[in-house]
């Protein structure tokens, strides 16, 4: 869930750093470094304290140059002035040139008794497996005296390579002492430290105002009515050629009315269907273009977008290989027509596979298919993997207007509602008009 | 079709004529007149690629002329014309593959490829059109090249290999189309891709660069010539040379183990400093080793010495998401939070018209787009090119040396703003930049801004070449937004729904980066601010927030580093 912003008062921020410096000042001990123990207040030079609820901590710099993030529970990240991998001049380079007298493996001995001082684990940080080790660089015909250590997830680096897991440990190879310590990881996170004092949570973010969207026109509620009663034969038929578990036929002691939405958007009939059971239908351009099942991790509620939903509802056994998988949905899609009329559907689809999580598996597989290599999406499918069933369909008819299909015509008289506000999200009212639509 | 016109030979359809080829003595048959007539000043039309209707594609072409550029209907069947047969996707040409696995390969070498784009929808007609090509070496895409799409078909790369290390390397060709009716479903890309299978080549030089440095360095008292030589024991020369090809400066030495580092300190052979970046643009050079052994090099260019006090940052975004439905309107919310941040480290410019403003000089937040799912919102010709002109008054300022951006974009364009144009008015380098579009990485535009990529340098890297470290991210290829879907909220219809997490990766960043709270550098930060966010449920790994973006230049600068007049050198 996006997190929410606290108000830092003063108050808030010296009850922070008050509650960390115990951390720093356990963590110096630890890694033996040359600052004067216990580390206090009076020591700090700058404080700046996390605004977020989700992070309570910040970052420390000592007067005597020395800093620590605290973040997580724990110090986080430590650089000493001396720490090569902070520099930021670089007319101190010289002053890193020096002996070589600690060897690789004594510097990942090093860095790994450091890790395990603090209290770290292998099974958190991973550091009983081989490091990369940047060893002592040269310049200018001289060693630079430093070592840099660094345990990195190699499932954990993104596409662009940059690694989300890593832990990174600066050791001076002259001394053997760690000048700069960085640990990023999700399983080394412990409990936050009590601060007696509770700021305001506002209310999230900076926000800034919505824009855009298009208004949707209302009609007279019989049209609308009429509207609805002749398309549910295409909704059923929907159901019958894409396997969904919806019973069929599907009548009006199914459909959920006070959530029925029927408008015009740029002067094109289109309807959302809630049926009692709570399964989904948008309907536009004459045809069925989206379908959510109730239990899809695409549903959204009435009136909602599709929000995050707890995984361990689509918990269950993976019992559709793939291939079985993408077979399946090239056959929804064929029976639906698509296949013909949109030929890219052809071309293998992006497939996301049903993602362990702990013991269990998410078992839902997601498939979507773009037009190009890359570049828009036309249809995107989720597939319960435990009982081979339609979850989520979609088609993306706005961009593909050669799939448009002409709606049911319906022979009462179409009103749009007057004197309707329509409060666009941007703040702005949009006053409906009825002129000719 | 064509023919003799001596009569010779009967007609035959013009396809089977090379591109480019001379019809003087041909007589053509033109369908849009149903008339025969001379060739003479008539070539074979060249693969413009463009989808601008057949009309752009049917005709013979005069010599130099202007194919023209007729409506665009991809919906109409073809008419009968003449058309070059182009299989779908990429391929280098059979020509220049022979040469280029006959042996070794040296010096610069031609590799020449054709592509097409067949649309899906009907087989025969192509998308978009070609906007861009990179040459991609072991998967990367080579540095200081780039390829000529207005030169003659088939298109083609000169490859200088000496920017390669000697040995082997796996070659490929990537190409970019413009469509665009592709950017509004959730991605922020309008060019489309496609990438040739990759031929293997052996290379060998006497002197290769691959660690050229292009610049001289900020402070214009050091110029880093950093060489390879396969002569292990040998003595060099490096001539020197000015924009009028004046001998400038001689530098000498010796390389036991084939390695050349050489510093120029910018004084010439008359003991001149030739420091003035105005009447010394660039510098050329020819290294000599073991005699007779010569090579030039490439150009090395002269920056002005010009840093502001302390950087500014711009701060500029598309109008592209705005039918997409965002919660908690962060999309904009972290732009405005990139601002925000930007101002306490040399503050930011950007641009909205205000209220009730009627006088428009253009505007950058946001940089106007139009939309073509919404095309009754008509957005002018005049205000994109008042809103790009604008963005390039900001950038080519001195003063900015810091970029944000969000929106669409492609290997050699932001937004509507081409690399080439971005090239021709930034005149300084720029510390930070991050295009948070489709395909930024892949292109030129690390260079437009004056910061080399594609590789990563540590900081004795940025001392012995003077130059400033600074860094560059864009998205290797596309950078999804959006989920497909339609919504209707609060009585709003919107094309799709933004997952949280997209705006929420640059909160995070924001919230590592900055020294007042986290104070991790760009590489780490980064990394955090994606490890923070939960998985976007029907999202491959690769799609998920951040996960392209890709660091070029110095991946652990500090969101003020090296920001001051003061910090360099």
């Amino acid at each position: 869930m996006p997190f929410a912003i606290l108000q830092v008062t003063a108050a808030y921020s010296n009850a922070v750093l008050v509650a960390i410096m115990p951390h720093i000042s356990d963590f110096s001990k630890a890694l033996d470094l040359p600052i004067p123990q216990p580390v206090t207040v009076a020591q700090v030079k700058q404080f700046g304290c996390s605004p977020r609820a989700d992070h309570v901590g910040g970052r420390v710099v000592l007067t005597n140059g020395y800093s620590f993030t605290f973040d997580l529970g724990a110090v986080v990240l430590y650089r000493s002035p001396h720490s090569y991998y902070s520099l930021q001049d670089p007319n101190q380079l010289p002053e890193f040139y020096g002996p070589v007298n600690v060897g690789k493996d004594e510097a990942v001995k090093i860095a790994r008794e450091a890790l395990k001082k603090l209290g770290y684990t292998d099974s958190e940080l991973h550091f009983n497996q081989p490091p990369k080790v940047t060893p002592p660089k040269r310049n200018e015909g001289k060693q630079i005296a430093r070592y840099f250590v660094e345990w990195i997830d190699t499932k954990q680096v993104s596409a662009g390579g940059i690694p989300l897991e890593r832990t990174a440990i600066e050791v001076d190879a002259s001394t053997g002492r760690i000048e700069m310590l960085g640990i990023q990881a999700k399983q080394s996170q412990r409990p936050d430290p009590k601060i007696g004092i509770h700021p305001t949570v506002l209310t999230a973010v900076p926000k800034s105002e919505l824009v855009g969207g298009t208004p949707v026109f209302r009609v007279n509620h019989d049209y609308a009515q009429a509207f609805l009663f002749a398309i549910m034969p295409q909704l059923s038929d929907f159901v019958e050629k894409s396997g969904a578990t919806v019973k069929i036929p599907i009548t009006t002691n199914d459909i959920d009315m006070e959530h029925y939405d029927f408008g015009l958007v740029a002067g094109n009939p289109r309807a959302c269907v809630y049926l009692k059971t709570k399964d989904r239908f948008w309907y536009e351009h004459g045809q069925v273009i989206e379908f959510n099942a109730s239990d899809a991790d695409n549903w959204p509620a009435p009136g909602r977008a599709s929000e995050d939903k707890p995984h361990d509802q689509f918990y269950g056994p993976v019992n559709m290989a793939p291939k079985e998988a993408v077979n399946l949905v090239r056959q929804i899609i064929n029976q639906l027509g698509y296949t013909r009329q949109i030929p890219q559907l052809k071309r293998e689809p992006e497939i996301v596979l049903p993602r362990k999580e702990g013991t269990n598996y998410f078992a839902r597989y997601f498939f979507n298919w773009w037009p190009t290599d890359e570049g828009v999406q036309n249809v995107s499918v989720e597939m319960d993997a435990t009982t081979k069933k339609l979850k989520s369909f979609y088609i993306n008819d706005r961009a593909n207007p050669q799939i448009w299909r002409d709606p049911p015509k319906i022979t009462l008289p179409l009103t749009v509602a007057t004197n309707v506000s329509t409060q666009n999200l941007s703040g702005r009212t949009t006053q409906n008009d009825n002129s000719g639509r | 079709m064509a023919m003799p016109a001596d009569g010779s030979g009967s007609a035959v359809p013009l396809v089977l004529y090379p591109p480019g080829f001379d019809l003087s003595n041909f007589i053509i048959f033109d369908p849009t007149t149903s008339q025969w007539v001379s060739g003479a000043g008539y070539s074979v039309a060249s693969t413009s690629l463009r989808a601008d209707g057949p009309g752009s594609l049917d005709g013979p072409v005069p010599l130099n002329g202007d194919s023209g550029s007729g409506g665009s209907d991809l919906t109409t069947a073809p008419e009968t014309g003449f058309y070059q047969v182009v299989q779908d996707g990429v391929q280098i040409l059979t020509s220049s593959i022979a040469r280029l696995t006959n042996g070794v390969v040296s010096g610069s070498v031609n590799i020449g490829f054709e592509a097409g784009y067949a649309d899906p929808n009907n087989g025969t007609n192509l998308i978009g059109t070609l906007s861009s090509a990179v040459l991609l070496v072991d998967g990367v895409k080579l540095a200081g090249d780039g390829s000529d799409l207005s030169a003659p078909t088939p298109w083609q790369f000169t490859m200088d290999t000496a920017y390669l290390p000697n040995g082997d390397h796996s070659v490929q060709v990537e190409v970019f189309w413009f469509d665009p009716n592709s950017s509004e479903d959730g991605t922020e890309t309008m060019f489309p891709s496609r990438i040739s299978d990759s031929v293997m080549i052996t290379v060998s030089n006497a002197v290769s660069y691959p660690q050229w440095e292009e610049d001289i360095g900020e402070a214009a008292t050091n110029a880093a010539y950093f060489l390879q030589t396969t002569c292990t024991n040998a003595d060099w020369a490096i001539d020197i040379y000015d924009v009028n090809t004046n001998f400038v400066q001689r530098l000498t030495g010796h390389t036991d183990d084939g390695t050349i580092e050489a510093y120029w300190n910018m004084v010439d052979a008359n003991g001149i400093a030739r420091t003035n970046a105005d009447t010394d643009p660039e510098f050329s050079s020819v290294v000599t080793v073991a005699d007779p052994i010569t090579k030039k090099t490439p150009p090395k260019k002269h920056p002005k010495n010009n840093w502001p006090d302390h950087g500014v940052w711009t701060v500029a975004y598309l109008d592209y998401f705005k039918h997409f439905y965002d919660a908690g309107g962060d999309m904009i919310g972290h732009i405005n939070d990139v601002a925000l941040t930007a101002q306490k480290y040399g503050g930011y410019w950007l641009y909205y018209p205000p209220t009730g403003s009627t006088n428009d000089i253009g505007q950058t937040y946001p940089l106007r787009f139009q939309n073509p799912l919404h095309t009754n919102e008509v957005v002018t010709a005049a205000q994109i090119g008042l809103d790009s002109a604008l963005l390039k008054s900001f950038l080519s300022n001195t003063n900015s040396r810091n970029f944000f951006y969000r929106g669409h974009g492609g290997p050699d364009q932001v937004g509507y703003i081409s690399s080439g144009d971005l090239a021709k008015v930034i005149k300084h380098r720029y510390r930070f930049v991050l295009l948070q579009a489709c395909n930024t990485a892949d292109g030129s535009l690390d260079h437009a801004f004056g910061i080399k990529g594609p590789g990563q340098y540590d900081l004795p890297y940025y001392q012995k070449s003077g130059v400033r470290p600074a860094a560059f991210m864009g998205n290797h290829g596309t950078s999804q937004f959006a989920n497909g879907g339609h919504t209707t909220i609060g009585g709003v219809d919107y094309d799709g729904v933004i997952p949280w997490q997209v705006p929420y990766l640059y909160y995070n960043f924001l919230f590592y980066w900055d020294t007042d709270l986290m104070g991790w550098d760009l590489f780490s930060s980064m990394g955090q601010a994606m490890l923070d966010l939960p998985t976007i449920d029907g999202w491959s790994s690769d799609n998920q927030p951040g996960q392209r973006l890709k660091i070029y230049g110095y991946p652990f600068l500090h969101i003020d580093e090296y920001n001051y007049r003061t910090s360099w050198p």
